[in-house]
This record gives structure tokens, C-alpha cells and sequence, in this order.
């Protein structure tokens, strides 16, 4: 019994760990290098381990480019398309888990599809309409954009996290003096905060992370997010690694934490999506 | 208190009649108790009446209104789940005070209705728990709680008692009825259970397939069910039916059965549709009670005697049910636990003819006035 645990935690970490240590490398990379001088970045050898650690880069990034502006403009596209899908998948969310309604079955295979689609199929048609609009290089439009590449995962987990709530404890609220409205808002909303906290992190992951939108639709300094405004370490004589690294770290340091947070409650309403 | 009535009250999902216009009144504060098999209708019933459950067709009257398009929460209904549907981020206290809450009662008067139906449940220590600390016959109190404290008009309950071990159940059962009595509300109270039904209720509707079978008083739907359905789902050991043959014989009714032959005393002949007297022979089902017979064991075959095979002794205390095999029939009895009776044994089986029901095989309708 013991034994044949051990073997099979042996066998997991052979197959495992080089898996781990490959994808982790460029990580480690970027860690040892955010702290390196940029004359250790380089003369030849490269070093691995930063030989005069240093935390001068962290000061640096934030002078040598307008990193402070980037951050905002991120957490802007993140917060805001967060939000705005979130208003938008607690209703059909909602829905598509209480009633029954006809072409349901369909709207939800619609959204499965929509997942599928690679943005940059679109991008071409979605530059004419955003400028069209008007709308060329505006936070707003990475807002919505966001907001509607979110939308249909949200809108599955959010389903799958309201159908584990028995529709008993809203009927409950409603003879007790709720009209259906009241008690999908003090009943429902309430017992699946962990959900909608979780819906929310992923929504602004997305929009943080997202890079091809940003690249296609932002033209000015003072609108570029973090994904692109890195760019602005690699100039045209040279690559600045030693600040570009830190900054990335900065970056990723952001959605790490997040995901961290908000990683048992994605499963766990992924497995309830998928028991239904 | 209120009294509700149902008219022609139906309920289509899809194209399924889950409830098939059904007429139904609950009288001012009684305990009306609705039964039947699992899938009859009964808790859809009861939805439609809780407004729940939107109405196909037909209509509710409370207290003579019509309350079909009428919110739940304008009903001023209180229901009780069979999940219990406690408000699982709440603590007990806010539980039960919910419904004052709502109606922004004042905090002290809240407080001392909340400790007052806690104390009436003997949930009073519970007060500051969550709700996943209770065990389930405390959440069932809380329920209870939480429906009691704003005194409704009307009672609504949903197989309250189905995730109670046996003995909480009957503890519970009883501390509905004084509950109930206690505060007079009219109350529906839903179960598939008839051993609630026959213990509980005022009156009794036993439903089937979405129809109402039966409406009365426990021991008159237990002394003259409407139909073979109601004879058998009412009253445990169900009745014993088995086929027989009336035949007129100079104008006196004899009933001829696969295992021996009995005149029928002139008041059940009196209570029999007079048609049976006209024809020569007409088959009906007959059924018996378990208590309407008796098991002798001298082996004197007479007139209301029949000679059978005992198969099984089910002893259980207070009375034994004897299974008594007549060729093809199989008859339970119940008898005193003071007779020797072992399997295989021959013995005899008195029926009280007086006792008998019968049933129309066509129609499955009781033919007894
Ligand atoms: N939401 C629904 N959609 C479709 N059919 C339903 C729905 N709810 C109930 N039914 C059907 O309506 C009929 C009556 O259901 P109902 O729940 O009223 O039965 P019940 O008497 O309460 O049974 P049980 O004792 O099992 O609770 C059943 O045949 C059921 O399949
Ligand atoms: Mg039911």
C-alpha cells in the first residue's frame, strides 16, 4: 500500500519536474536578471545568478518610461471590462440556470462557440467598426472589447455557481416577503460572493493580460497598458533587460497573486459547470 | 386564518397535466392533509397555491379573492420546505426573524417574537448558531420558526417530516398538531405518507395522477373509500381485494368467490346498487380489511367460514399478521398474539361480511351506498 504510493509519487515527480523546471526557467531568468546591473546584462559570460544583486532596475522602470501611466491604464481596462462583464453575466448567468426558455440549449453551445474564436480572425473587421465609431485609441474600447471576450466564460462559471444553490431558499425569501428580484439579490448574490469574486479576478486577468487588442487600438503614450508600454525597454539601439525584467515581474507579480487567490473557486466552479 | 378554495385548478408543464382541474376547499383553520403516491401532483398543488407555480388554468381564492396573478409575497402564505430552505448565511435568530425583518417591524419587537416562537419550539439555546450546526430535526423547528412568527393566514408544508429518522418523526408529528391547534392557522400540509395523513389531518384529499380521488374525514375515507385506489393506499396493512361473482338467488344476494360462498346479510344487500339484483351475475372486486377477519383454528367449514393454508406469522407485539393462502388468493389477517398458529397450518377464516367493500372492476368505484 505504502510502497506502491511512493512508486507512483516517484514516477509523478520524473515526469513532472522537468515539465516544472522548464516552464518555470524563463521565469527564474527574469528574476535573476530584474536584479542585475546592466553591465553584468552584457559582458560575456552570461551569469546566471545576479553576481552584484541589485534593486536600482525597481526604481529605474519607473522613470526611464511612463510605467506609472501603463499600470493605470491596465488596471482601468482590467477593473472596467471586469466590471462591466460582470453586470452583464449575473442576469444571463442567472437565467440560463433558473428558467427554461426556448434556444436555450443553443445560446449556451453560442457561447461555448464564441470561446473558441481567435481574436485576431476578427481583429481586421473589429478595426473597421472601432473606427468607425470613433473609437480608435480610447480605453473604452479595450474596456468593451474585454468586457465581451470575458463574458461567455464568466457567464458559464457564474451558471454552473448559481445552480448549486437550491431555488428553494429563494422561494423561501419570496413567501417570506421578497418579490423574485429581492431574492435572487439577498439570497442568491450573497451566498455565491466566492463566485462572483472569482468571475471578477478572472475578468480583470483578461483584460490585464491582454495584448493584441491594446497593440491594434492604442496609438498614444498616455493610453498604452502595461502588455504593450513594456515594449518601450526594447528601443531601437537596445534592449534594456535588466528594467524590462523587472517590469514584467511587476507585471506578472500582479496576475500570480490573483490567481493564487481565486484558483479554488475557478475549479470548483468548473466542476460544477460540467456536473450539471 | 383564511380559507382557500380551488376551482378546476390545473396545471400543464409542456404538454404533461401534472395537476388535472381539480376542485378542492380548505375550510377556516383546519388541517388539511394531501396524500398520494410520489408524482401525483401534490407539491405542484401546493406551488400553485403558494404562487410558485404559475396556474394553467382554473382558479384560487383566498378568503374569496382570486389570488392566481397575485405575488407570493402578497399572499401572506408561509410554506415550509422539504429541504427546509434555511437561509444558510444567517444565523438561526436572523432566520426566524427574517420575515419581520422584511416588514421592518421594530428591533425590539422582533426580538421578543423571536425568543417567544424559540421558546414554543424549544430551539430558544440555538438562537446564535449557524445553520450548518444544527442537526436536522432543529432545522426542521427553525423552519417551523421562521413560518410561525408573523402569523400568517395560511400554512403551507411539504413532506415537513421526510428527512427525519422514524422516531423524530413521530416527536415532530405531534409538535405540528399542538402547534398547529394551538394557533389555529389554516394549514395544507403535503406528504405521501398515509400514516400522517390518517394521524394529522381534519380532512383528507388523496390525490392520484394529478385528480382527486377522495375528500373526508380520516376514518370515513379508512371506513368507505370511494375507490379501490383509495382502499388500498389508505390504511396499513393495505386492504385485501380479491375477485368474487353476486348472484341472485331467489332475489338474495350471494357472493361467490374462488375459495368458499357467502349470503350477504340483507343491510349490505340493501346498500348494493339495486342493478346487481336485476342481472344474474355480476362480477365485482372485493376487499377486506386486515381487521375484519378472524383466524380460527378449528377447521369446521361452515357458512362464512373458509378453510386456508397459513403461510406466514409476521408477529409484531401487539398483534400478528397471519397470511392465509385460499388456492390462488393470499389474504392478510390480523389477529391476537395469543394464538399458536404456525406456517402450513390449516385454519379458518371468518370474514365480516358486514365489513365487506365492493368495488366495481370496470370502474375500480366503491358500489356500496
Ligand atoms: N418543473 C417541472 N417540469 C416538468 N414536469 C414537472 C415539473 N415539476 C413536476 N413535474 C411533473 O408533474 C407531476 C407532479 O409532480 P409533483 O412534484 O407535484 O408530484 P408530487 O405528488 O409532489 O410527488 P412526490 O411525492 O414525489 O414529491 C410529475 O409527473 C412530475 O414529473
Ligand atoms: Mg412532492
Amino acid at each position: 500500500m505504502n510502497s506502491t504510493r511512493t512508486i507512483r509519487a516517484i514516477s509523478y515527480v520524473t515526469i513532472l519536474l522537468p515539465a516544472v523546471l522548464i516552464s518555470i526557467f524563463p521565469l527564474i531568468v527574469m528574476i535573476s536578471t530584474s536584479f542585475k546591473t546592466s553591465q553584468e546584462v552584457y559582458i560575456p559570460p552570461p551569469t546566471f545568478l545576479p553576481r552584484q544583486p541589485t534593486i536600482q532596475n525597481y526604481f529605474d522602470i519607473w522613470t526611464v518610461v511612463p510605467l506609472g501611466t501603463y499600470f493605470r491604464n491596465s488596471l482601468v481596462i482590467g477593473l472596467g471590462s471586469a466590471l462591466i462583464a460582470l453586470v452583464m453575466a449575473v442576469p444571463a448567468a442567472y437565467a440560463l440556470a433558473r428558467f427554461r426558455f426556448q434556444g436555450k440549449r443553443i445560446y449556451m453551445l453560442f457561447l461555448l462557440a464564441i470561446q473558441m474564436f481567435p481574436p485576431i480572425v476578427i481583429v481586421l473587421g473589429l478595426f473597421r467598426l472601432v473606427a468607425a465609431l470613433n473609437l480608435v485609441d480610447s480605453l473604452l474600447t479595450l474596456i468593451l472589447l474585454n468586457a465581451v471576450f470575458s463574458l461567455s466564460f464568466m457567464i458559464w462559471l457564474l451558471m454552473g455557481y448559481f445552480g448549486t444553490i437550491p431555488p428553494e431558499i429563494e422561494e423561501a425569501a419570496m413567501m417570506d416577503g421578497n418579490s423574485r428580484l429581492g431574492a435572487m439579490l439577498r439570497m442568491t448574490l450573497p451566498l455565491s460572493l466566492p463566485g462572483l469574486v472569482a468571475v471578477t479576478i478572472f475578468g480583470f486577468m483578461n483584460g490585464w493580460n491582454e495584448f493584441l487588442f491594446a497593440l491594434t487600438f492604442i496609438r498614444t503614450q498616455e493610453n498604452l497598458p502595461l502588455t504593450i508600454g513594456l515594449f518601450k525597454f526594447v528601443t531601437r539601439f537596445q534592449v534594456h533587460w535588466h528594467q524590462l525584467m523587472a517590469a514584467s515581474l511587476l507585471t506578472t507579480v500582479v496576475v500570480v497573486i490573483l490567481f493564487m487567490l481565486i484558483q479554488n473557486q475557478l475549479t470548483r466552479g468548473m466542476i460544477a459547470t460540467g456536473e450539471k | 386564518m383564511a380559507n382557500v378554495i380551488c376551482r378546476q385548478l390545473t396545471k400543464l408543464y409542456g404538454d404533461t397535466l401534472a395537476v388535472k382541474a381539480i376542485d378542492l376547499e380548505v375550510f377556516e383553520g383546519e388541517f388539511l392533509v394531501i396524500v398520494g403516491p410520489s408524482g401525483c401532483g401534490k407539491t405542484t398543488t401546493l406551488r400553485m397555491i403558494a404562487g410558485l407555480e404559475s396556474i394553467s388554468d382554473g382558479e384560487i381564492l383566498i378568503d374569496g379573492k382570486v389570488v392566481n396573478k397575485v405575488e407570493p409575497r402578497h399572499r401572506d402564505i408561509a410554506m415550509v420546505f422539504q429541504n427546509y430552505a434555511l437561509y444558510p448565511h444567517k444565523k438561526v435568530y436572523d432566520n426566524i426573524a427574517y420575515p419581520l425583518q422584511l416588514r421592518r417591524v421594530p428591533k425590539d419587537e422582533i426580538r421578543s417574537r423571536v425568543v417567544e416562537t424559540s421558546r414554543l419550539l424549544g430551539i430558544e439555546p440555538l438562537l446564535e448558531r449557524r445553520i450548518r450546526q444544527l442537526s436536522g430535526g432543529e432545522r426542521q423547528r427553525v423552519a417551523l420558526g421562521r413560518a410561525i412568527i408573523r402569523q400568517p393566514r395560511l400554512f403551507l408544508m411539504d413532506e415537513p417530516l421526510s428527512n427525519l429518522d422514524a422516531q423524530l418523526r413521530i416527536q415532530m408529528r405531534r409538535e405540528i398538531i399542538r402547534l398547529q391547534r394551538q394557533l389555529g392557522i389554516t394549514t395544507v400540509y403535503v406528504t405521501h405518507d398515509q400514516v400522517e395523513a390518517m394521524t394529522m389531518g381534519d380532512r383528507i384529499v388523496v390525490m392520484r395522477g394529478g385528480l382527486v380521488q377522495q375528500i373526508g374525514e380520516p376514518m370515513t375515507i379508512y371506513n368507505h373509500p370511494a375507490n379501490r385506489f383509495v382502499a388500498r393506499f389508505i390504511g396499513s396493512p393495505p386492504m385485501n381485494l380479491f375477485d368474487g361473482v353476486l348472484e341472485n338467488r331467489n332475489d338474495r344476494l350471494v357472493l361467490c368467490t374462488g375459495f368458499a360462498e357467502y349470503a350477504l346479510p340483507a343491510q349490505v344487500q340493501a346498500r348494493l346498487p339495486s342493478t346487481h339484483l336485476a342481472g344474474g351475475a355480476a362480477p365485482v372486486v372485493c376487499g377486506m380489511r386486515a381487521e375484519d377477519m378472524t383466524v380460527d383454528l378449528a377447521d369446521d367449514e361452515s357458512d362464512n367460514h373458509a378453510l386456508g393454508v397459513v403461510d406466514l406469522v409476521e408477529p409484531l407485539g401487539s398483534d400478528v399478521f397471519v397470511s392465509v393462502k385460499f388456492g390462488e388468493e393470499m389474504l392478510l389477517a390480523r389477529t391476537a398474539p395469543d394464538l399458536p398458529l404456525r406456517e402450513t397450518q390449516k385454519v379458518c377464516l371468518k370474514l365480516n361480511l358486514a365489513k365487506m367493500h365492493f368495488f366495481d372492476p370496470k370502474t375500480e368505484q366503491n358500489l356500496l351506498r
